[in-house]
């Protein structure tokens, strides 16, 4: 690992400026550090942002939502029992308990990819700024079947996906103020452009995230498949809000994770599901409009029927 | 600024950059290991404020003001935490790497945890065990049994260095700190393929701290091999310290040294080098074919068989005739079968040290399998006496073969002569992948023949194994895929091609199985292939050719052999796991008519010692205080030998174990033992223990009749004492009329490797698959084994469970991955995943009732073989469930995914 110099931010402002161009934010540095040691990141300067005030705190909006600040640890979010089921469960599943220790909301939500050819020192990929993305054809088995860019790293972020069918906003520290970014505009950057992890600009910092009020009736589900049982990415996850009235859907919202470089949702699986019973048939059908469009590639043909049966799972989670 | 670890505050301050593991290190905590320095393994695990964290993972800064707990801070005033003490009781450890880390992460959690220790035990790793160790401690189910003397044979006694790896002090190679060490890193090469034309090295000797850089023309001219056997001339001369050739990607060039590691990484990074890429070859096959890229064009006296066509070796063998068996089938099987290129993954990495004394001695502390070959080579290589060079091991976090191997020993020895300098050398996780050895990945094509009754009339096999970059164990794995595979069966014909090529991978090596693994796979599934053609059952087909006490050993060789089954338990083994699979027991297949459930087992028989030279060396002796002081040279890496060898001799002497204090793996301190691997362990090791225990049993009794002047007959040892009739002669009474007498009490035997026995492995399993998205679900897991006298119950459990779960891992996930040009792509635990606890279910596990005629007390070995027979009885059982056969392993769900769409 490069050697770097470590500096205290007290305030946002105070840690923009600290930052430089050579610089990174370090709060819970599970990724950061692991990239350091990789050489895939080379900090002259890591400004700790873990006393910046009120991150660290979970509380209720003025409005009756939550606000989760940025430096909550992922063990501190899954033991957070009022919070959704779909969070608490995505929550679950991140890394392992060593790591949820430590892992932060806004370091899981920021967190680069894990496709093993941008992770290679020695190769810069696509995503790194070279001009072939490797995994196209090459061991492609981890990686996205939806994408609007050459590059098929897929998000990896477990808390997105379920903080997406949240309708959860990221509150993000950019040029001196506050702006709300929604879970799709926090990513929208990565559909289209291969050198984007998500849409944060250089020196923007994630504060917060802020879930609305929670609606009577609604629930929320999260679920994955991994390929072993230490702790795995999802090969595919799946994340579903909304009610069941009457053995009938309502406002139901549908992401998948892992499969695309965004939270991959569809409004169009989300209005076809408007009103329709809680069952499996109609759980299928969105799930075929989902994946219609999907474009595996040599090793990823499994995700489709993986995502196929979790979308189901899921759907039919929010009845129980 | 100051920091608090196991209640004690230091005023250091961390190196910018500087992780709170190697701080902690740095500040003499050495329970703090290093398995990955990623998050992947969790052996780094200590507690901040109370809560368990990777400390690799954790910047150093990060702990000031806040309370550091590590292993060593577990215990309170002398009395151990109860989960250290649930460890020890359980033996929930075999090497210990991961122990310290694994009790960090268990003594966090509360009553509540412990009942979902799958998902609570996710960030910790271990290879040896299994897990089922780790979850007995977690229920507080102890296994360790009393020492009593005259019980020492057959009870779970635990192992001598349990209590300095439940707290934390048992010091492997890397907690070694000497005065003026410096750190030795490579550069490594980024080609496949290329010759070095020039290297600049300014620069990187312009870095502070840098002593010294090396390249290809500052090593000694002479090639050698990184394979450990005493016979080094099976394998080929075809490697030097640094070469001006690169064969593969990772290959070392040139090499630094420094006073601190980050010096000697940034030196290495200034290293410039002009390559002339060479074309590279990947696949064995396209290696034999003409016009094919050369790797080695050397001379006839490296023992190359055909440079010129990349084979390092070729076998042709045939026993009987099988163009005549093929003839006389009534249905013959024929099938292709892959396996897939696997990392032993031992946590400790591999890592050396070399010194030198005042008397001009070179010391070499290292995590060797064989110090006595690490001795001969670097002599060789140095070209100095043997009796200048002194090598020795203390712990070993591991070896399963991979340490089977010189990889770093010469180049700290290099580089300690060159500075004057103690020099330390300690793998990366990734160097471990990509320049460590691995499993041999070989290609089987195999045809079997029977009549319609079943019997066999012909088995022919042709194997490719990729030997990699070079040759080191491609010609003994070659060998033992073409025959140990095949001679569970009666067979009258069989015949064996078999090739050992050279591609541009990094070079493969031992590995727990050594090619049997890989050849067992393809002749259990062809059995299972030929049962169902002919509508037997395969325990059916089995039965009726496998070879039956009296047989003679025998597979594709002509000629006499020294192999011979010294006792039998295969009809015992193959009973248990029938009964158990009948049985009901284990999980229910999961709901829903997209699961499918299929059974399946496989059977193997191995040689309990290799066809190469083994020969080991045992000193006993009784001291003046009534102990017994005994030593051999053999390597204790979780293996238990040592245990093993302190109840062979306990028994034999009719002692406590904890009366003999043993001495093991020093070149200096104990006599030649040629290495610890290839099973003999028990079987020669061990062996030698007990010549010399019964030669000083036989000689205390003798002068014990002498002294009480009563017959020999009516002597007896007890512990500490002799019987003598009515009396009782303290020990320390007749070692000092002995001495009196000039009798020496102290003995030495030697056993050698030959006849060879055998042991037998079945394992069964009850699977359930999901027919949509490939994921398979072990519902039960069955592992019968006939290890003779089962000496250790608690020991031989865990051999099985750890080799079980790790022949689970290698079929299922692990696999080494290569992009077009030769790199791995998947050089960490993160992405080449090895069995965590919830990976691996609990198998019920069966001991043969059987005495060998050979090993010491009846025992022979029990350690390596279980792996086998667990990848194809996975086939069997996925063959069942699917109605398809699986032929290249690993069976990941992408691979069954595609393969079941594929199915009519």
């Amino acid at each position: 690992m490069k050697a770097f110099e470590y500096v205290n931010a007290q305030t946002p402002e105070s840690a923009a400026g600290l930052i430089g161009t050579e610089g990174r934010y370090l709060a819970g540095g599970i990724d950061l550090l692991g990239e350091m040691k990789e050489y895939i990141a080379t900090p002259a300067r890591l400004v700790n942002v873990k006393n910046l005030p009120t991150t660290r705190e979970i509380s209720k909006t003025p409005e009756g939502g939550f606000r989760l600040g940025a430096n909550v640890t992922i063990a501190e979010l899954a033991a957070q029992a009022d919070l959704p089921a779909g969070l608490i469960e995505a929550a679950a599943e991140v890394g392992s308990p060593q790591i949820r220790a430590v892992a932060t909301v806004g370091g899981n939500l920021a967190q680069h990819s894990r496709c093993w050819y941008y992770r290679q020192r020695d190769l810069t990929c696509l995503k790194r700024g070279g001009s072939t993305c490797y995994a196209r054809d090459g061991e492609n088995k981890y990686n996205a079947i939806f994408t609007g860019n050459p590059c098929i790293s897929p998000v990896v972020s477990n808390l997105a996906v379920a903080l997406t069918v949240l309708s959860a906003q990221a509150v993000v520290w950019r040029k001196s103020k506050e702006v709300r970014l929604t879970m799709a505009e926090l990513y929208a950057d990565a559909w289209n452009n291969p050198l984007a992890q998500n849409s944060l600009q250089p020196g923007d910092l994630i504060l917060a995230v802020e879930i609305p009020a929670p609606v009577a009736g609604v629930r929320s589900s999260y679920l994955q498949v991994s390929e072993k049982s230490d702790f795995d990415w999802a090969l595919v996850s799946c994340a579903a809000a909304g009610s069941v009235n009457e053995g009938k859907f309502r406002g139901v919202k549908i992401a998948l994770g892992a499969v695309a470089p965004v939270p991959f949702q569809m409004e169009e699986a989300n209005a076809l599901l408007e009103g329709k019973p809680c069952n499996e048939a109609s759980a299928n059908a969105a799930a075929s409009l989902i994946l219609a469009t999907a474009t595996p590639f040599s090793h990823n043909g499994y995700k489709v029927p993986i995502a196929r049966a979790l979308i189901r799972r899921t759907l039919l989670n929010l009845a129980k | 600024m100051s920091f608090t670890i196991n209640g004690k505050t230091f005023e250091e301050k961390p190196r910018p950059g500087q992780c709170l593991r190697t701080f902690a290190r740095d500040l003499g905590w050495f329970g703090v290991k290093k398995g990955c320095d990623a998050g992947d393994c969790g052996a780094c695990t200590v507690w901040l404020d109370g809560k368990p964290v990777h400390s690799c993972l954790v910047p150093a800064f990060r702990a000031e003001g806040r309370e550091v707990t590590t292993i060593e801070g577990l215990a309170c005033n002398g009395t151990l935490h109860p989960m250290q003490q649930a460890f020890l009781d359980a033996q929930a450890f075999q090497c210990g790497f991961c122990a310290a880390g694994m009790i960090m992460t268990s003594a966090s959690l509360s009553e509540e945890e412990k009942k979902d220790l799958p998902f609570r035990l996710k960030g910790n790793l271990c290879r040896c065990t299994g897990y089922h160790a780790i979850e007995d401690a977690l229920a507080g189910v102890g296994h360790v049994e009393p020492d009593r003397a005259g019980h020492a044979c057959g009870s779970s006694l635990q192992s001598p260095l349990a209590h300095s790896i439940v707290t934390g002090t048992a010091r492997y190679t890397s907690d070694i700190k000497m005065e003026g060490m410096l750190h030795l890193k490579v550069l490594r090469s980024p080609h496949a393929h290329a010759k070095i034309l020039a290297m600049r090295t300014e620069k990187a000797r312009a870095v502070p701290g840098v002593h010294a850089v090396f390249t290809s023309e500052d090593v000694p001219k002479r090639p050698f091999t990184s394979a450990l056997h005493d016979d080094y001339r099976v394998d080929p001369d075809d490697t030097y310290v640094l070469d001006n050739f690169a064969r593969y990607v990772g290959q070392r060039v040139a090499a630094v040294v420094a006073e601190s590691e980050g010096a000697a990484e940034e030196a290495c990074r200034l290293i410039e080098v002009d390559y002339e890429i060479l074309p590279a070859v990947f696949d064995p096959e396209e290696a034999m074919l003409p016009g094919a890229p050369v790797l080695h064009n050397k001379e006839f006296s490296s023992r190359i068989q055909n440079a010129k066509k990349n084979i390092f070796l070729q076998i042709d063998s045939e026993y009987g005739n099988v163009a005549q068996g093929f003839s006389e089938a009534d249905v013959t099987v024929e099938g292709n079968y892959s396996s897939n290129k696997v990392s032993h993954a031992h946590l400790e990495t591999h890592i050396a040290i070399a010194s030198q004394s005042e008397d001009g001695r070179i010391h070499v502390r290292t995590s060797s399998q064989a110090p006595f070959q690490v001795r001969a080579k670097l002599a060789y290589l140095f070209a100095i006496p043997l009796e200048r060079v002194h090598v020795y091991t203390e712990r070993v976090g591991g070896g399963f073969g991979g340490k089977q191997e010189m990889l770093c020993e010469e180049l700290c020895v290099l580089a300690m002569l060159k500075t004057g300098r103690p020099v330390k050398w300690e793998f990366t996780r990734e160097e471990e992948f990509i320049a460590g050895v691995s499993r041999h990945p070989m290609t089987t094509r195999i045809k079997v023949g029977a009549k319609n009754d079943g019997t066999l009339t012909a088995i022919q096999v042709r194997v490719v194994s990729a030997t990699g970059a070079y040759g080191n164990h491609g010609g003994e794995t070659l060998a033992a895929s073409l025959s140990q595979s095949l001679q569970v069966y009666r067979c009258p014909n069989m015949q064996g091609t078999g090739y050992a090529v050279y591609t541009n991978i990094p070079p493969s090596g031992a590995f727990r199985g050594y090619g049997s693994s890989q050849t067992v796979f393809a002749v259990e599934s062809a059995m299972g292939e030929l049962a169902r053609k002919l509508g037997l059952d395969l325990m059916t087909l089995q039965r009726k050719n496998v070879v039956i006490p009296g047989d003679a050993v025998h597979s594709i060789w002509e000629g006499p052999s020294d192999a011979e089954m010294g006792s039998y338990g295969l009809d015992q083994c193959m009973d248990f796991v029938e009964t158990a699979l009948a049985s009901g027991r284990g999980e229910t297949k999961p709901e829903g008519e997209e699961w499918l459930e299929g059974k399946g087992h496989a059977i193997h028989m191995h040689d309990c010692i290799p066809p190469t030279e083994q020969r080991s060396e045992a000193h006993i002796k009784l001291r003046a205080d009534g102990t017994y002081y005994l030593t051999n040279g053999v390597t204790e890496m979780g293996n238990g030998t040592i245990t093993s060898m302190r109840q062979v001799a306990a028994s034999i002497l009719n002692s406590m174990a904890d009366r003999i204090e043993i001495v093991i793996a020093d070149t200096d301190k104990t006599a030649y033992d040629t290495g610890t691997f290839s099973s003999v362990g028990t079987s020669v090791s061990c062996k030698s223990v007990s010549l010399a225990a019964e030669n000083l049993r036989d000689n205390i009794l003798k002068i014990a009749s002498e002294y009480t002047s009563r017959p020999v007959e009516e002597c007896a040892l007890a512990d500490g004492n002799v019987q003598c009739g009515d009396r009782t002669i303290p020990l320390t009474e007749l070692f000092a009329t002995a001495r009196d007498a000039r009798h020496r009490l102290e003995v030495m035997r030697k056993a050698y490797g030959s006849p060879r026995t055998t042991c037998f492995n079945v394992h069964g399993f009850r699977i359930a698959v999901h027919r949509v998205t490939g994921e398979i679900r072990i519902l039960q897991s069955v592992h019968a084994a006939d290890a003779g006298t089962i000496l250790n119950p608690m020991q031989c459990r865990g051999q099985v469970e750890g080799a079980v779960a790790q022949g689970i891992g290698s079929s299922l996930f692990e696999r080494m991955v290569f992009d077009g040009n030769g790199k791995m792509v998947n050089p960490n635990f993160r992405n080449y995943r090895i069995s965590a606890f919830a990976d691996i279910p609990r198998t019920e596990i069966f001991f043969a009732d059987t005495y060998d005629a050979y090993g010491p007390l009846g025992a022979k070995s029990a350690g390596e073989t279980p792996i086998i027979p667990v990848a194809p009885a996975l086939g069997n059982a996925l063959a069942d469930a699917t109605g398809v056969r699986f032929a290249s392993l690993p069976f990941s769900a992408d691979r069954i995914f595609e393969q079941l769409a594929d199915a009519p």
